[in-house]
């Protein structure tokens, strides 16, 4: 039993080694910077349209806003099935 | 019950805790924060109130707190809507963040206070 275990352990090092060593190689590749950095200096050249200076609220609820109605909604939808799974029945 | 000092502490500390979220909410757009972190400090200012106070003085207000919640929801996606109104897309800028920051604060603040006061709803019988 105890022999069994261990090789089940040794099987899950071994199969999250071979995970880490791909998550590492991916995250190590040299990416072209030419993508990210067009996008990033966009939205601060273009930071005096929304009419703010904080530039990650600019972001959040200008140029991205879908993803902060997004967050609205799953505080929203959370509420309502807190709502409805803790109901009492009388 | 909870006791003289915490009583007393939370009485002194909570105007300055809503104070400080309302400074968050309506700076939003000059000074790092927003609407959702503004709306979850004067949340914690609430639930303070409702750990140190009992939770029966705020029974009456789920209803109204819901309320605002949802009509939050309705504001934020009217902005939106507003947008294609003036002739740009869907939430394209118009130079009205400072009023969405004050909307995602009410609602988030609403939110979260609905939160703990829904999980605590039943330790506390009528």
């Amino acid at each position: 039993m105890v022999k069994k275990d261990s090789l089940f352990n040794v099987f899950v090092l071994c199969l999250l080694s071979v995970f880490g060593f791909i998550v590492i190689s991916f995250t190590l590749r040299n990416y072209p910077t030419s993508l990210t950095s067009t996008i990033a200096t966009y939205y601060i050249e273009h930071l005096s349209l929304t009419g703010a200076l904080n530039t990650v609220v600019a972001i959040l609820l200008d140029f991205r806003a879908y993803d902060t109605l997004g967050e609205i909604l799953v505080i929203f939808v959370t509420i309502s099935g807190i709502t409805l799974l803790i109901r009492r029945k009388t | 019950m909870t006791s003289r000092i915490v009583k007393t502490v939370s009485r002194t500390i909570i105007p300055f805790i809503f104070l400080f979220g309302i400074y968050i909410i309506i700076h939003g757009h000059l000074s790092p924060g927003g609407g959702f972190q503004g709306g979850v400090i004067m949340a914690m200012g609430v639930i303070l109130i409702i750990i140190s106070y009992g939770y029966n003085i705020f029974r009456n207000y789920s209803n109204s707190l819901s309320l605002i919640e949802t009509l939050g929801v309705a504001f934020f996606i009217l902005m939106g809507l507003i947008g294609i109104v003036v002739g740009k897309s869907f939430f394209s800028s118009f130079g009205a963040i400072w009023l969405l920051n004050i909307i995602i604060g009410l609602k988030v603040c609403s939110g979260i206070v609905l939160f703990y006061m829904l999980f605590i709803k039943w330790e506390h019988p009528p």
